[in-house]
C-alpha cells in the first residue's frame, strides 16, 4: 500500500488562551481539544485509539485513553527530540499508524499551559553548561546564532524576516481570534521594535499561548464517509542530516533549518517533494513554523520554496508571502507570531482549513498545503496536505 | 529565595568533560579527540562517529580563532549571569582544530558589530559566583 493519500485529518481543534490564563492546567485543556476535534470530525472519542505527540510533557496515550474511556488503546508515541521540530511528525506518526494498519482512529496532539512548563522563564529545562555560562540560554539565542550567519555570511537580506512578520500580522487582520487582530503593523513600527537578542526585534519573536490543538487522523477509506472534507496526508517526513544536530554548535549546514539534504543526498524537504510528487513550485500554500522569523526564512530555503543568499530578497516581499494574490502566501491565520503559539501546532490546522476552504484568508484554489514544523531543531519535520483531487 | 543562583559553569553530571573544566582550571584549553583514529569530538559526545571507539585522550588547543557567528543579547534573562547587558556572544571556529566553542565577547565595544572572520583569542575568567572558570574571548586587535 502506498502511503500517499492513504490517510486523512478530518477533526480539528485549536484551543488557544492568553498565556498563564489555564484554569487548570495542561490536561483538561488538551482533553477538550480532542473531544472538540472528534466533535469536528463527527466521530465518538470512544473509537480514538491512538495518541501522537511531540516535545515532551506527561499527557500519555494511556493516560488519555483512560480519561477518554476509549475501546482499545492501540498506538502511542512521543516524537524524539526537537521540541517543536517533532511537530508534523506527530502527524506523520498518527498517519503511518493508520496506513499500517496498527490503528485506525489517531489524535496527533500538543498542549502547553504556562504554569507547568515555565516556558516564560529562561530555558533552563533545556540548556546546560555548554551554553548557560556564556548568556546563551533560550532559543532565540541558538536560532540568533545561526539567523546571523544567514544575513552575513550567507547574504539573506533582512527585510526577507520583516516582510515575513508583516504578511502574518496582515493575515491576522482578517483573523478575529489572533493575538494580533486589529493591531496591525508596518515597517516603520517593527524597525522601531526593540531587539531581544540580536538580530531579533521583538516583532521576529512568537508568542506564546496556553492552549491546545488536535487532529484527528484516520483512513482515507474511513475519511470520504465523515462529513468533513478530507485533508489527505500526501507525504510526511522527519528527521536531520547526518553531522546536523545534537553538536553543541558544532553542525554541518549551520544556516539551514535543518530540513537540506545531508550526506545521503536527501533531506526532510526533499523527501516530502519525492513521496508527494509534487515540486516546490507547485505548492498552493504554506504554513512556515516561525519560533522566530529567521530560522521560518532559513525553512522556506531549505525547501526550495524561497532562492538561497542576496537573490532572498526579492522573492520575501509582503505581496508575494500575502493571501490571496501572492506567489507563495505563507501564515495565512497569522502564524505563531501574529496568531497564537501552541508549540507550532495551530499552523497545521491552518494548513488543514486551507484545504476544507475555511482560513480566515482563505485561497481560491488549494489542492496542496505544506505545514513546515519548528526549524533549527536538532530534528524537523514537515507534512504536505492535499485535496481529493491532489490523489 | 531572593538569593541570586551560582552560574552553572563545571562538569557534566556523568563527569565525561571533567577534563575540559579542570584544564580551565589549570589555564589550559583542553579538548577531547578520539584515542583510537584522533578526530577531534565535539564536547558532550562519548563515542567518535568516525571510528566508534569510546576512547578520548584529552588533548591541548591553543585558544585562537575566528568568529564563525554572534549574538547580542539585550534582554537581562540570566540574573546569575556576571556580565551585564548588552553583551555579545560569540562562536569560535578554532585556528587548530576543526571544532567551535561559544564564550561570551570581553573588552570590546557591546554596541560595535563584531565581523565573521575577526580574529579572537581565549582568557580564561572565573566569576565570582561560579564554581569554575569559562573561556570568554577577546578580538586579537586587543590583545
Amino acid at each position: 500500500m502506498s502511503f500517499r493519500g492513504a490517510a486523512a485529518v478530518v477533526g480539528v481543534a485549536d484551543i488557544h488562551l492568553r498565556r498563564g490564563t489555564a484554569p487548570a492546567g495542561e490536561r483538561p485543556l488538551i482533553l477538550q481539544a480532542i473531544l472538540t476535534a472528534c466533535a469536528d470530525a463527527g466521530i465518538s472519542a470512544r473509537d480514538l485509539d491512538g495518541f501522537t505527540s511531540y516535545a515532551g510533557g506527561d499527557h500519555s496515550g494511556p493516560v488519555l485513553a483512560a480519561e477518554l474511556g476509549v475501546r482499545e488503546l492501540r498506538w502511542s508515541s512521543m516524537v524524539w527530540g526537537g521540541g517543536g521540530g517533532g511537530s508534523a511528525a506527530a502527524i506523520g506518526a498518527a498517519a503511518a499508524a493508520v496506513v499500517s494498519g496498527q490503528a485506525d482512529c489517531v489524535v496527533a496532539f500538543r498542549g502547553m499551559a504556562q504554569s507547568e512548563t515555565g516556558r516564560l522563564g529562561y530555558a533552563k529545562y533545556y540548556f546546560d553548561h555548554n551554553y548557560l555560562p556564556h548568556g546563551v540560554a533560550t532559543p532565540a539565542h541558538v536560532t540568533a546564532l545561526r539567523t546571523q550567519r544567514l544575513l552575513a555570511a550567507d547574504g539573506v537580506p533582512r527585510s526577507a524576516m520583516r516582510n515575513l512578520v508583516l504578511a502574518n500580522y496582515a493575515h491576522a487582520q482578517q483573523n478575529p481570534v489572533a493575538a494580533g487582530y486589529g493591531r496591525p503593523l508596518d515597517a516603520e513600527t517593527y524597525d522601531a521594535s526593540p531587539y531581544i537578542v540580536e538580530p531579533y526585534h521583538l516583532y521576529d519573536c512568537s508568542r506564546e499561548n496556553d492552549g491546545a490543538v488536535a487532529l484527528i487522523v484516520v483512513s482515507a477509506e474511513r475519511a470520504r464517509e465523515l462529513p468533513a472534507t478530507p485533508a489527505y496526508v500526501l507525504a510526511a517526513a522527519q528527521g536531520a542530516p547526518g553531522g546536523y544536530a545534537e553538536l553543541n554548535e558544532n553542525d554541518d549546514h549551520y544556516t539551514s533549518s535543518g530540513f537540506v539534504s545531508g550526506p545521503s543526498g536527501s533531506g526532510v524537504a526533499s523527501r516530502i517533494w519525492a513521496r508527494a510528487g509534487v515540486k516546490p513550485g507547485e505548492v498552493d500554500v504554506v504554513q512556515v513554523y516561525e519560533n522566530f522569523s529567521g530560522p521560518a526564512v532559513a525553512s522556506l530555503i531549505d525547501h526550495g520554496l524561497c532562492p538561497p543568499g542576496p537573490a532572498a530578497g526579492a522573492f520575501m516581499t509582503v505581496e508575494n508571502l500575502t493571501a490571496p494574490s501572492g506567489r507563495l502566501p505563507v501564515n495565512t491565520s497569522g502564524g505563531n507570531i501574529a496568531d497564537s503559539f501552541v508549540n507550532g501546532m495551530g499552523l497545521a490546522v491552518e494548513a488543514v482549513r486551507q484545504i476544507r476552504g475555511t482560513s480566515p484568508n482563505q485561497l481560491e484554489t488549494v489542492d496542496t498545503s505544506l505545514y513546515i514544523g519548528g526549524p533549527m531543531a536538532p530534528l524537523v519535520s514537515s507534512v504536505l496536505f492535499g485535496s481529493e483531487r491532489s490523489l | 529565595m531572593t538569593a541570586v543562583e551560582r552560574l552553572p559553569a563545571g562538569p557534566a553530571p556523568d563527569g565525561g568533560d571533567t577534563f575540559f573544566w579542570e584544564g580551565l582550571r589549570n589555564g589550559r584549553l583542553l579538548l577531547p579527540r578520539c584515542g583510537s583514529c584522533g578526530t577531534w569530538r565535539p564536547l558532550g559526545r562519548v563515542l567518535c562517529a568516525t571510528c566508534w571507539s569510546f576512547d578520548a585522550d584529552p588533548a591541548e588547543v591553543a585558544p585562537r580563532g575566528t568568529i564563525y557567528s554572534w549574538v547580542r543579547t539585550r534582554r537581562a534573562f540570566m540574573p546569575e549571569l556576571d556580565v551585564a547587558v548588552p553583551y555579545v556572544t560569540v562562536l569560535v571556529a578554532l585556528r587548530d582544530a576543526p571544532v567551535r566553542l561559544l564564550g561570551i565577547l570581553v573588552d570590546a565595544d557591546p554596541e560595535t558589530d563584531p565581523a565573521i572572520g575577526a580574529e579572537v583569542g581565549g582568557v580564561i575568567q572565573h566569576p565570582a559566583n561560579a564554581d569554575w572558570p569559562v573561556l570568554r574571548w577577546h578580538l586579537a586587535e586587543a590583545a
